[in-house]
């Protein structure tokens, strides 16, 4: 199905005569690597010269910007609701209020500088065609996600880091994750932290790129940024992850490693965050598992949940299948003693049974092993679990495993470092037993 | 609360349990709790197995497969997670081998009567091998016959399954692909029934994937049901650190995990690193964990981090040993390891008996080396500590990863396989020679070889493992070393002749130069004695002139005594008659007067002697004066040379005043260009260092265009810069950019997304070819930046347009012509030598370094030509556009200069303090430049490398590249910050440019602060006033 997209380039009247060839020709390159990339896309360029129109709505539109002719009006274009604005800027531009006031409408920005000396501006014409592109493209997929994406925080950079974020940014949008900032920050400190916080609330990652420009005692946007975000995290969200991502190490570049060292070993910039140094294609990777993992959701049986969500002890029954009549028979005893069991779940996929299995050891308070005495091996590997359990990431021991042996004579396998493993039952599995035997502990 | 408070307690209780990382060793089936980071793996692997009742786990050597299975697979196989059948599992694992069948069969016999020995056991592995060999069911009837429990499930690991292909290619016998298919058979029956619960898993290396493909059935059992190990994400990393600190009850600083993290990075080699580092860093950890912290940075620093740790630690084994027992080390773990035709070293497993054969050491011995690093903790080696080791026992190391990262072994490993090498080509010119097709070995050839010979001492069971004719090859080495002594000896004899002459002429120079000496010593003597001969000789004449003025006046009184004798006698004569008596009286008159005479005649006499002698004390006083000014001429000229000498110092001192004036741009350059004229005027150095710094810095003061720096165009670091046509040049940088440069103007011509870091310039093509981040070779027209041609390398790191279609690479450590447009490539300097860095010569003949320090050319033909002597770290190449001259400069600052036509080193240069990044010989070869990351740039000239070079410091950054302008007149230098300079390349070009510009001279007073009060003023500019007029 073909996309309609009506370009509308805004430009002032009057230009001097090396404006007015240099807007000529890249109009043209436009056009023409416009056409060539466009795909399915069918479009139409519109040409205006003023912004009291009000028919700007649901476009895209390429605002030309020119040192020699300052948008006078800018803060009061309020027709451009909901347009992506591509701005076009042909000069180094950073000294105009009514532009930040503009910018800090939120609106999806691109923003290109260009120097108007410099007629070898292909290069990021092309840039602008596929953030066109890009634009509509995550629209898209934002929409067939039925609008709910996850939303990525990824820090505003200096000028020379900015081919890394837009390369960054694209694969972001191409799976349909939503991006900020879509605009150039702030710099003025308040402003900016009102940015960000906004940003921040509805972030599921936060990404940062520095380099060994990175400085603590003069701080630009991008440090800033990460000083504010540190501190969002540290005051108003915990659970937001942030990574910052500096290039891999040029082995000749020395002020480069003294940069990273410095930055491992004294700085504050890393300060619950991880830093990853790692190729921009594998970095891509490694966000997108990361975001993979953040929306993923364990499927957890019914009847689980709620002992799960329970304050009080949780009681892990791991048995064999074979004995799982057996175990059963325990769980209501356990909880008419006040205690929730977890029992042994053997219905479904095997992967995800691995998973709970290993999800409810990272979970339990109590862990009991059932063994009717049948199979020495699994009694070996379950109580290996119970070893590897802290591994999962609990973050507290089990405070009790135990082996509930049906028969007296069963020998158990000898596994080292298991030394607080207690041996109940021995024959005679009382629940009463148990729920004293777990209360004295 | 109670049982909240019971949480905590736990927790204060939480304890140090064990050190939970195996280091280089794999975990054991045991060890199944430590294992973790591919949990995701081995589920899907079980889903695999459970649906299928078979599963192929592929993947590339060393990628773990083994591991995954052992802890990952059988442990989660034998905890009941397979759903629909039961947990209960009898296990046989068996790797094909060179006999598959019997193999399987002997493995069955073992699962079922593992305590069963001697013929008993044999006579059961018969019985099954011949049941299994009956049919194609062979094996479902063998398990059937199995005596297990009820509802027991049979797990089978073909562990290796590509020993099956392996064996196969080795035999040549029809009977080998028949018991290979026969065997895969027995499999394929047994997974297709379900009459028994039967499991087959197998183990394969990626590479012999293929090989599968002509068995139909395996292949889809394979298509079926496999699964290839994927690369460890970071996530997976995370758990194999994080899962283990957990469960040995251990803490770890959430910065060392990321640090480690970053540095195992993409390389599944890092993985084995990654278990030795962490445990190294537990066992410090342990060691010194005062205050109850957490695993940090600095536990792992002091274990020599993951680039170090394992290196540290095997060399602390090494260290232990005496100097016999690290000989033998060495030996043994030459032994043990070897390089594979791919160039990389790989384990050679080796028998006991073959380690105590080739070292020519006791069991005792070997055994006490071996015990060294396989003790507790260490595990380099393998059986593990504690397994008894008989001769036939297989040693090996522990793994691969070793080889790469024990610096000591890594040295060895080549230093064998150069070994290795040498006896290979010494055993096949030997080969040779026995047949009469080559000759005796002679020198570099010979030396080389029998520098081997002495150094390694090769044996017979050593050199039979590459070529037998062991004795053939050492008699040929013995043969061409005794034929070239005599040879030699004669040449010794001539040598000994020509010596002597040298001596004797050598002896009469010296002979000769004494009596110079001498004769000098005299002329000074005499010079001395000319003088007073002089004053004596005055004094004598004048004594001379008195005597002569005396003895004419007695010669005039006895004139006049005569004349008057002689009146006399005529008055006596006349006055004989009349005075009679007057007789006697005139006689005694007349002898008187004789008297007189002859007294006058003894005066005369004495004055002519005197003048006589006045005259020769005037001849002498004539010569000695001749001498007087002979000397004084001798001393006006040393007057002269000392003037000039102090001129030529005034000179320097100039203009080493001028680069100190900094507020007026006249006043520093009207010095500098005096200093400039009195030194040219006074015959100075024309390439004196001094007064090139007071000139550069004089004309940069006045803001000369063609000295200042281009317009920064690149955002990093200047990587390369390349002249092209006219007035054109190219640079690239780590910004990612090609700028195009016209004159001092330049511009972003293409723009990258990676780093750009190498760059050369074709005229025929008219392009520009450069290395463009890790993967490829860029080559851009210079007039057209969409005309691009990109070259897909591995790891490229230098490139030279070899022709107009052909650039020359090297990546990887190879040297590798390759065409344009990517069709075709060839490998001309193998990564076997792992080259270092090169330099490509108009003529097509290239200089190489390689990792050893040797620096070789390689001529357009193919014939290489090594030059004298090895130097290590070389940086940087180059050979001098006449191609008389190879220099090479080296990461501490030191630059070589051989002369390619002897292969001699003529001399070595100190003149930068840093790595040195770019060497080029001007295009007239009198120059070479050096550029190093200590900020500056040095020139030297070829015809006085011992003079003082001149050193172009304005950069305050690395400066990585440099490039001779064609007339050699200026020379670029690129640096980190992005800059681009000019420089003059002589004093003389930039004289020229200060007096346009200058406004003024020196003042009188200025000119006595400058030169001295006694040197009459000069001006610096003829047309220019004085500075105060």
């Amino acid at each position: 199905m073909s996309f309609q997209l009506d370009i509308v380039f805004i430009v002032p009247q009057q230009l001097s005569e090396k404006s007015t060839l240099w807007y000529k020709e890249y109009k043209q390159t436009f056009r023409s690597i416009f056409d060539q990339v466009k795909g399915d896309v069918e479009f139409s360029v519109t040409e205006l010269n003023s912004l009291d129109n009000n028919s700007l709505t649901n476009k895209i539109v390429l605002l030309f910007h020119f040192e020699e002719h300052k948008w006078s009006n800018v803060s009061s274009i309020e027709v451009l609701d909901q347009a992506i604005v591509f701005f076009n800027v042909a000069y180094d531009s950073d000294d105009s209020i009514e532009l930040d006031e503009f910018l800090s409408k939120g609106y999806s920005f691109l923003f290109n500088e260009f120097d108007i000396e410099n007629q070898n501006f292909f290069p990021k014409v092309v840039d602008v065609c596929y953030g066109i592109l890009d634009q509509i493209e995550g629209h898209r997929i934002h929409e067939i996600n039925g609008g709910v994406s996850p939303v990525i925080f990824l820090a505003d950079v200096k000028p020379d880091q900015e081919h890394i974020r837009d390369s960054l940014k694209r694969e972001l949008i191409s799976h349909g994750y939503v991006v900020y900032p879509n605009k150039p920050v702030s710099k003025v400190k308040e402003v900016l932290e009102q940015e960000l916080a906004f940003y921040l609330q509805k972030a599921h990652l936060c990404i940062h790129i520095i380099n060994e420009e990175y400085d603590e005692d003069d701080k630009g946007k991008v440090e800033l940024q990460n000083e504010y975000c540190k501190y969002y995290v540290m005051t108003q969200n915990s659970s937001l992850e942030r990574f910052v991502w500096s290039p891999p190490l040029d082995e000749f570049d020395e002020r480069q490693l003294v940069f990273i060292e410095r930055l491992k070993r004294h700085s504050k910039a890393l300060e619950l965050a991880e830093l990853i140094q790692t190729p921009l294609e594998r970095f891509k990777n490694i966000i997108k598992n990361r975001i993979v993992k953040l929306m993923f959701e364990r499927t957890i049986p019914s009847g689980y949940s709620a002992v799960l969500d329970s304050p009080r002890l949780k009681v892990y029954l791991i048995n064999n299948v074979e004995d799982q009549e057996k175990a059963k028979k325990l769980v209501s005893p356990f909880n008419e003693a006040g205690i929730d069991v977890i029992p042994s779940f053997f219905d479904g996929d095997e992967v995800e049974l691995l998973d709970l299995h290993r999800f409810f050891l990272a979970s339990c308070d109590v862990a009991l092993i059932y063994h009717s005495g049948r199979n020495q091996r699994w009694l070996q590997m379950k109580m290996l679990d119970l070893l590897k359990a802290p591994g999962y990431g609990r973050n507290r021991p089990i405070d009790i495993k135990g082996v509930l042996l049906e028969e007296a004579s069963v020998k158990l396998p000898k596994i080292e470092n298991l030394d607080d493993l207690k041996v109940l039952g021995k024959g005679d599995i009382s629940v009463q037993g148990l729920k004293e035997f777990i209360e004295n502990k | 609360m109670e049982q909240v408070a019971r949480r905590h307690k736990a927790t204060s209780e939480r304890k140090l349990l064990f050190n939970p990382f195996p280091g280089l060793r794999p975990f054991s089936v045991s060890e199944s709790h430590l294992f973790f980071g591919r949990e995701g793996q081995s589920d899907e692997v079980l889903k695999k197995l459970s649906e299928n009742h078979f599963a192929a786990v592929i993947g590339a050597s060393g990628s773990g497969k083994s591991s995954l299975i052992y802890c990952g697979l059988i442990p989660i196989l034998y905890g009941g997670f397979i759903t629909n059948t039961s947990s209960s599992w009898h296990t046989v694992v068996t790797r094909p081998g060179s006999g598959p069948i019997d193999n399987l069969a002997n493995a069955i016999v073992a699962s079922v009567f593992p305590d069963l020995r001697g013929k008993e056991r044999e006579l059961k592995e018969k019985i099954t091998s011949t049941i299994l060999r009956g049919s194609s069911q062979g094996l479902v009837e063998v398990l059937k016959q199995l005596k297990r429990p009820k509802n027991e499930n049979i797990f089978i690991l073909l562990d290796q399954f590509e020993e099956l292909f392996r064996f196969k290619r080795s035999r040549t016998d029809k009977t080998s692909d028949d018991e290979a298919a026969a065997y895969i058979k027995l499999f394929v029956e047994a997974i297709n029934q379900r009459e028994l619960p039967v499991y087959v898993v197998l183990t394969m290396r990626s590479d012999f994937i293929g090989d599968c493909a002509q068995f139909p059935d395996l292949t889809k059992k394979i298509n079926n049901s496999h699964y290839l190990i994927p690369q460890m994400t970071r996530e997976n990393l995370k758990d194999a650190i994080t899962g283990p600190v957990a469960v040995g009850g251990g803490k770890i600083s959430t910065r060392l995990v990321h640090e480690l993290l970053n540095s195992v990075g993409d390389n599944p080699d890092h993985l084995p690193i990654l278990q030795h580092s962490l445990m190294r860093t537990w066992e410090f950890w342990v060691k010194n964990n005062l205050h109850d912290e957490a695993m940090d940075l600095k536990h792992y620093d002091a274990i020599g981090r993951m680039e170090k740790a394992l290196s540290q630690h095997a060399n602390e084994a090494y260290d232990e040993l005496n100097e016999e027992e690290k000989d033998l080390c060495q030996r043994v773990f030459k032994t043990l390891t070897e390089k594979a035709g791919d160039n990389r070293g790989i384990r050679h497993p080796s028998t006991m008996q073959e380690l105590i054969s080739v070292s020519g050491a006791t069991h005792a011995q070997v055994m006490n080396v071996i015990e060294r690093f396989r003790v507790q903790g260490r595990s380099f080696l393998t059986p593990a500590q504690g397994v008894e080791v008989e001769d036939r026992s297989i040693i090996d190391i522990s793994h691969e990863s070793l080889m790469r990262v024990w610096d000591r072994l890594s040295f060895w490993v080549e230093e064998e396989a150069q070994s290795i090498h040498m006896y290979t080509r010494l055993s096949e010119a030997a080969k040779l020679y026995q047949e009469g097709k080559t000759t005796l070995w002679r020198p570099p050839d010979l030396q080389l070889a029998l520098n081997w010979r002495d150094r390694y001492k090769p044996n017979l069971p050593w050199a039979e493992r590459f070529h037998p004719a062991f004795e053939r090859t050492m008699v040929f080495l013995d043969t061409s070393s005794s034929d070239f002594e005599i040879e030699e000896q004669n040449k010794i004899l001539q040598q000994k002749r020509t010596l002597r002459r040298t001596r004797v002429f050598a002896i009469v120079l010296g002979i000769v130069a004494i009596v110079f000496l001498g004769l000098m010593v005299y002329s000074m003597m005499q010079s001395k004695e000319a003088d007073k001969q002089r004053g004596m000789a005055i004094e004598q004449t004048e004594i001379a002139r008195q005597n002569a003025e005396e003895a004419e006046k007695q010669k005039h009184i006895a004139e006049e005594k005569a004349l008057e004798a002689l009146n006399n006698a005529k008055i006596a004569e006349e006055n004989s008659k009349r005075a009679e008596l007057s007789a006697e009286e005139a006689e005694r008159q007349k002898e008187e007067a004789e008297r007189q005479k002859e007294e006058a005649d003894r005066q005369k006499h004495i004055a002519e002697e005197k003048a006589l002698e006045a005259q020769q004390n005037a001849i002498q006083a004539h010569q000695n004066a001749k001498r007087a000014k002979n000397q004084q001429e001798i001393a006006e000229k040393a007057k002269n040379d000392a003037h000039k000498l102090r001129m030529k110092s005034v000179a320097k001192t100039m203009a080493l005043k001028s680069l100190k004036i900094a507020k007026d741009p006249d006043k520093k350059a009207a010095a500098a260009l005096l200093a400039y004229k009195i030194n040219e005027e006074y015959e100075g150095d024309r390439f004196d260092p001094d007064i090139y710094d007071g000139m550069y810095y004089a004309v940069k003061s006045l803001n000369d265009k063609e000295l200042l720096d281009r317009s920064k165009v690149h955002r990093g670091a200047v990587r390369s810069f390349k002249s092209g046509k006219g007035n054109l040049s190219f640079s690239v940088g780590m910004d990612g950019n090609l700028v195009k440069w016209v004159g001092n103007e330049g511009s972003v011509f293409y723009r990258g997304t990676g780093s750009f870091i190498d760059l050369d310039y074709n005229s025929s093509r008219n392009a520009v070819a450069f290395v463009d981040g890790r993967s490829s070779i860029v080559v851009v027209d210079a007039n057209d930046s969409t005309k691009v041609n990109v070259i897909s390398v591995n790891e490229p790191t230098e490139v030279e347009f070899l022709s107009k279609n052909e650039v020359i690479v090297l990546e990887n450590g190879a040297i590798v012509r390759r065409a344009i447009d990517d069709t075709n490539h060839t490998v001309l300097v193998h990564d076997s030598l792992d080259v270092k860095t090169f330099d490509l010569h108009s003529n097509g003949n290239i200089l190489y370094v390689t990792n050893l320090g040797q620096m070789i050319v390689r001529e357009k033909s193919g014939d290489e030509k090594v030059l004298a002597g090895t130097f290590k770290n070389v940086t940087s190449v180059t050979l001098s556009s006449e191609g008389g001259f190879a220099a090479a400069g080296d990461k501490d600052g030191f630059v070589k200069v051989w002369d390619l036509g002897s292969g001699d080193l003529i001399t070595s240069l100190e003149g930068q303090g840093a790595r040195v990044s770019e060497l080029e010989f001007s295009k007239d070869d009198k120059m070479l430049a050096s550029a190093s990351f200590d900020g500056s740039a040095v020139i030297w000239r070829t015809n006085a490398f011992n003079n003082q070079p001149l050193v172009l410091k304005d950069h305050n950054t690395w400066i990585y590249t440099i490039e001779f302008s064609k007339n050699s007149e200026v020379l670029f230098t690129g640096a980190r910050d992005g800059e681009i300079k000019p420089w003059y390349t002589s004093t003389e070009a930039m004289s020229s440019k200060v007096c346009p510009h200058l406004k003024r001279n020196l003042t009188q007073k200025e000119w006595v602060r400058y030169a001295a009060e006694d040197i009459p003023y000069q001006k610096s500019c003829a047309n220019l006033p004085e500075g105060d007029k």
